[in-house]
């Protein structure tokens, strides 16, 4: 855990952001489900949230990736290349054509924005970080900094489903502090292999605010890591966001240049 | 001739002239009374404003934390105050009363669908004492204590379909009636409330024959009584139709001065339409019980609030705050009774609120002024008027009294005295006639809802308008004096003409 | 007695009659000396009556005038004459959603040709009305609201009081331009000044963030608080490009060629358009409507003042008639008939009424039409508080010939009503008894 410690934050500032919210995933369960058949008994609920948490360790990642927002019947895509190094730097530029240009850079704990419609570079900044991104319930200042779940939740085992035919363990999750955005957390990790296949955030009442779902991960390396999932929110109609990531690639370096302003206005 | 006579004379010719003199008398005595009537009226329209201010929003008083009152638009609920109830108390012993309050900002969804709110969690007791609009419920109640009930403005209920429709077309209805599941009793009893009719869409002038005809459409009849509105009112609440949740995020400041938001999802019900003289209460603003908020179920509150209301116990609905409900008179009183405020609590005055609506309203003042001085013109040139016919055609008497051996003196005395006897009886005529017209303008008020309804037609906005008049006593008196004075005065111009005519010409004089 | 003069040198009414002649005339000319005769109270009466039709002039031309403050701010600004929006939009109002464009985003350039083919239609201009998140920290939010500038004002005045573009320094942007135009309490706030850049975030039609630095180009006073503190003025293709809006609009505002026919003209056009769209007219609007109610306030303080002016009108008469009793017996010694005698002081009192009303119809129209050049400044009279409410700063009195018509009409009317009564009363007075007192 030397360089790689919440990549979360500084990875994607916009769609994939609410992507590493929830980052899944093992690293640890691969032992136990390449040891086959065997039966790990049953886990301990700081174990099992352990494994969620060990898959954001991580010291880069770049991927292609697509969000397709669907509300009242109305589908939008956008289209977007992200590249992240440790917690402090990290560049998203948009592909579809009604966001083409439009560029985000994360660099010493600033946040940069270069729009193509002005053909200029905007500083983010004061209260704007604050304001919600492209209407989802993280702000821009929570692309910032972010804790791991385990350092945030005290985890509950509150015993095992079958969630799409797969076995899993039920973790309830309570705040460990009164602050917590979501106070209570439910979540569905593969008994295999570690994944997280469902997770629901509740508000403080215990009322049902958002739901996650697992459609697909990729073996990248030893992680399972979710490149395809789908998001909703249940107070709104009719919505819900699906996230596809394409060519991951974990760990490899990125030229500095990336994370550089010349890139941002290329 | 020593003056008591002069007085006898001026008695004298008052009862000798009768008719003459009651025609003067009410003269005056009506152009006092409407004056007083109309600035009353008047005063009260430029008080009105401030008066829904006070009764409906604010009350005559704040406490809130200075940190809250330099950010209060944008609802900073992270800057409360616990600890409010012996404050409450204290201010309660000082003779105010005052309503704890925790004002937040979120989003109601209703089954049709949501708009952005602002919330009062209240008191429901302490708030029907310090302020009125719960008495302006279109339909419904109040909320009570210990329930998730609340009561919302008249605006947002339209928009969530959380009121008693006057108009619904026909697949709503059926929709409706579906979804509530109804009693077959309580069904027909809700259609029977409602008339199909082909109506016209309002033309140019709601003239017949303009617009279109809509079919499809069912109205609410317009003899419904308030006992029926009432029973669909519950069915509607039983059924629930009126079952609401509120989104919110509570903002929490953490020691290090950051700001947590915490998502919150509270279910309710709405049990009451809010539809009174000020416009603020029937938008997009709802109240619901501080005491349910507290808790897990709320907003975590404890014990927090973001403001108490402040208003003398004793305080009137048709007046504004008196100097005793001053921040300083409250800070005073709460001195005296052995309290003192924390530091970081102030008190603000409802001025403070609207600090650009009273320096527009100063200059509003203006207006109304303006139209006093017209009306006064107005009045007192008809006082002018009689008291000048009244003593020019008095000419030939002032010629034979001069004749008589009268000295010039003495006659105008005589005639100042007369003319301000008649100022004096119609301003006191009129005094009392204005003032027992005002008695139920300023108690009860026109409620000109209806009728402005009536002149203005059907806009589908229901506007509750009540207005009331004020007292102004300065003008009470003050009209009085100046009627004997006008009168006394305009009396001396005819005279002094008829002194310079010879005696004898003034005898002739037609 | 000067009656009499007047009579002699008609001739004897009595010999009239007895050769039929009509009389009515005479009455009216006798009764036009008898105010020539008594000038003094002539000229009280004439300003008596002159005074009341002032102020019913004065006063309706007020409220007029305040009517039709508001309804051009609601025309200009808010809904046009009639506005054209898509249901989702409708039900989210509250938001200024730019995701539920107008028939699914069809061109608008289609759109406003079909409708501007309507009879009866002026114009169809597209609009577009959103929030932004400013950069600045005093001034957070705003309205972003893109027009076309240049057709826009072709139409209308936007500074409804001085009639004109209501630029108070540097220009409007230009079609397709990267600027934008505030208003001068914004600016004055915010402390921007012409030249400087304006950076803001948007959410476009697909719910994606968008940030704009417009230079900022011009700085505007329509003297319509709302916009004058809150409002970026861009052009509409570049905010309907960054938006990503392709060829579709927002809102449409219709313009017709009479704004009272709005309803006749909601069918036509909700017939080229599909069921996806909501047409509201300007009556709709709530403040149109909350101000028609409050105008009974006004109407009741009319009325007053109108009571208090007949009454200055009634207790003359009443005066006049009573100290001309003694004439009342000398007119019927002289053989004039009851009726005769009533005419004579009712018309008297009909030549009072028309001179007055004359004179205050003319005193009326010219402040009037002085009130109608000149703006009084409405501050004073709506509050500033009242930011929500769309009424311009200004009111300007209007000036009709309809008013000043009604105003003339009622003084006359007003008066000869009053008059009837104590004319009539001067019918029952013995001759004999009259002549006594």
């Amino acid at each position: 855990m030397t360089k790689g410690t919440q990549v979360r934050g500084g990875l994607v500032l916009f769609a994939a952001l609410l992507v590493t919210s929830f980052l899944p995933t093992p690293g640890i369960a691969q032992a136990q489900d390449s040891s086959g058949g065997v039966h790990p008994g049953v886990p301990s609920a700081v174990e099992l949230l352990a494994r969620v948490d060990a898959n954001e360790v991580y010291d880069s990642i770049t991927y292609e990736g697509e969000m397709v927002i669907e509300y009242q019947g109305k589908r939008f895509l956008k289209v977007f290349k992200a590249a992240g190094r440790g917690n402090t730097d990290s560049f998203v530029e948009f592909l579809n054509p009604e966001d083409r240009g439009t560029r985000y850079l994360k660099k010493e704990g600033r946040l940069y924005v270069y729009s193509p419609d002005t053909e200029s570079i905007m500083l983010i900044s004061g209260h704007l970080l604050k304001e919600s991104m492209m209407g989802s319930d993280l702000s821009y200042e929570d692309t910032i900094d972010n804790d791991t779940l385990s350092a945030r939740y005290t985890p509950v085992l509150a015993g095992s489903e079958e969630v799409k035919g797969r076995r899993s363990w039920v973790l309830e999750l309570t705040a460990r502090k009164r602050t917590e955005s979501y106070p209570k957390r439910k979540l569905w990790i593969d008994a295999g292999t570690g994944e997280l296949l469902r997770m629901e955030m509740y508000a403080l009442s215990g009322a049902k605010l958002k739901e996650y779902e697992l459609i697909r991960s990729e073996r990248i390396g030893n992680r399972y890591f979710p490149v395809e999932f789908v998001m909703r929110d249940l107070l709104r109609k009719d919505s819900r966001t699906f996230f596809r990531m394409r060519n991951v690639v974990l760990d490899a370096r990125i030229p500095d240049s990336v994370f550089s302003m010349r890139n941002l206005r290329k | 001739m020593i003056r008591r006579e002069l007085i006898g004379i001026a008695f004298r010719n008052l009862s000798r002239h009768r008719v003459k003199t009651i025609i003067t008398v009410t003269g005056v005595a009506v152009s006092v009374a409407l004056y007083i009537f109309m600035d009353a009226w008047l005063l009260g329209m430029n008080l009105d404003s401030k008066r829904n201010i006070v009764s409906y929003e604010i009350g005559a008083a704040k406490i809130q934390t200075q940190a809250y009152f330099e950010k209060k638009d944008d609802l900073p609920m992270y800057e409360s105050f616990s600890n409010w109830k012996p404050i409450v108390q204290a201010l309660e012993e000082g003779g105010y009363v005052a309503a704890p309050r925790m004002v937040f900002s979120g989003t109601l969804y209703s089954r049709s669908g949501s708009a952005p709110m602002v919330f009062h969690g209240v008191d429901p007791k302490a708030e029907r004492k310090v302020l009125r609009y719960s008495n302006y419920l279109e339909v419904g109640r109040f909320p009570q204590g210990g329930t998730f009930e609340m009561a919302v403005g008249l605006l947002a209920a339209e928009k969530l379909k959380l009121h008693i429709p006057q108009k619904i077309t026909v697949k709503e209805l059926e929709e409706k009636l579906l979804r509530m599941a109804l009693h077959p009793d309580e069904e027909a009893f809700v259609r029977r409330l409602y008339e199909h009719k082909l109506y016209r869409t309002s033309g140019e002038t709601g003239k017949r024959g303009e617009g279109q005809l809509v079919e499809g459409v069912y109205f609410l009849r317009r003899d419904v009584s308030r006992e029926e509105l009432n029973r669909f009112w519950d069915l509607l609440l039983s059924s629930g139709e009126n079952d609401v949740r509120i989104s919110t995020v509570i903002d929490i400041k953490e020691e290090s001065g950051k700001i947590r938001h915490v998502y919150q999802v509270m279910e309710g019900k709405v049990v009451g339409i809010i539809n009174s003289p000020n416009p603020k209460t029937n938008g997009n603003v709802a109240y619901l019980p501080l005491d349910v908020l507290s808790g897990e179920a709320g907003l975590l509150l404890e014990d927090q609030v973001t403001e108490i209301l402040v208003r003398g116990a004793s305080a009137k609905d048709g007046s504004l705050p008196k100097p005793d409900e001053t921040p300083e008179a409250i800070v005073e009183s709460l001195k005296r009774v052995g309290y003192s405020l924390p530091p970081t609590l102030r008190v603000y005055s409802w001025m403070d609120y609207v600090k650009d609506y009273i320096a527009a309203s100063r200059q509003d003042d203006v207006t109304t002024r303006i139209m006093i001085l017209l009306l006064f013109i107005l009045s007192f040139l008809g006082i002018a008027n009689t008291m000048l016919m009244a003593i020019l055609e008095r000419t030939r008497e002032i010629g034979m009294m001069r004749a008589l051996g009268m000295t010039d003196g003495e006659l105008i005395l005589s005639y100042l005295f007369e003319a301000g006897m008649i100022g004096l009886i119609g301003g006191i005529v009129g005094m009392v006639l204005g003032s027992v017209a005002n008695i139920p303008m300023v108690n009860y008020g026109v409620d000109y809802s209806s009728m402005a309804r009536e002149l203005s037609g059907d806009f589908g906005y229901r506007i509750t308008a009540l207005f009331r008049s004020a007292w102004n006593p300065g003008t009470i008196i003050g009209s009085g004096i100046v009627a004997t004075l006008i009168s006394a005065l305009l009396s001396i111009p005819p005279i002094l003409r008829a002194l310079k005519m010879p005696v004898t010409e003034s005898l002739r004089f037609e | 007695m000067e009656v009499m003069k007047g009579l002699e040198s008609k001739g004897s009414p009595i010999g009239r009659k007895a050769r039929g002649g009509s009389g009515s005339l005479d009455l009216l000319l006798i009764a036009y000396r008898n105010l020539n005769r008594n000038r003094r109270r002539t000229i009280l009466c004439v300003v008596a009556v002159a005074l009341a039709v002032f102020f019913n002039i004065f006063m309706q031309s007020w409220i007029e005038g305040m009517y039709k403050s508001i309804e051009e701010v609601v025309q200009t600004f808010e809904t046009g004459h009639l506005q054209l929006v898509s249901k989702g939009f409708e039900e989210e109002k509250e938001y200024l959603p730019v995701q539920f464009p107008l028939e699914d985003g069809k061109a608008v350039e289609d759109l406003v040709s079909r409708i501007e083919t309507l009879p009866g239609v002026k114009a169809a201009l597209p609009r577009i009305v959103t929030y932004a998140s400013l950069f600045d920290s005093v001034v957070k939010h705003a309205i972003v609201w893109g027009i076309e500038g240049e057709r826009e004002l072709s139409l209308h005045p936007l500074n409804l009081t001085e009639r004109g573009s209501g630029m108070v320094e540097g220009r409007f942007p230009r079609k397709g331009e990267n600027a934008c135009a505030v208003g001068v309490g914004f600016a004055g706030k915010a402390g921007i000044r012409v030249g400087d850049r304006l950076p803001f975030k948007m959410v476009s039609a697909q719910f994606s963030d968008k940030f704009w630095n417009p230079e900022v180009v011009g700085i505007f006073k329509f003297d319509y608080r709302k916009y004058d503190e809150g409002v970026i003025l861009v052009p509409f293709d570049r905010l309907q490009r960054i938006l990503v809006l392709g060829e579709g609009t927002q809102q449409l505002f219709i313009y017709l060629e009479d704004a009272a026919y709005v309803e006749e003209m909601k069918q036509p056009i909700q017939a080229l358009l599909g069921e996806g769209s909501v047409i509201h007219s300007w009556k709709e609007n709530y403040w149109v409507a909350y101000l028609r109610n409050s105008t009974f306030l006004f109407v009741i303080i009319f009325s007053v003042f109108q009571i208090v002016a007949s009454f200055l009108i009634i207790n003359t008469i009443v005066m006049v008639i009573h100290e001309r009793i003694k004439e009342i017996g000398m007119m019927g010694a002289l053989g004039m008939t009851r009726g005769e005698i009533v005419q004579v002081f009712f018309f008297e009192a009909v030549l009072l009424s028309v001179f007055g009303a004359f004179a205050g119809s003319l005193l009326g129209g010219i402040v009037t039409w002085i009130g109608s050049l000149f703006p009084l400044d409405m501050e004073m009279f709506t509050g500033g508080g009242m930011k929500d409410f769309p009424i311009s700063g200004t009111l300007i009195l209007t000036f009709s010939v309809q008013i000043l018509g009604k105003g003339f009409l009622f003084g006359v009317v007003v008066s000869a009503l009053c008059t009837l009564f104590p004319s009539l009363k001067s019918a029952f007075i013995e001759p004999v008894e009259a002549l006594r007192r």
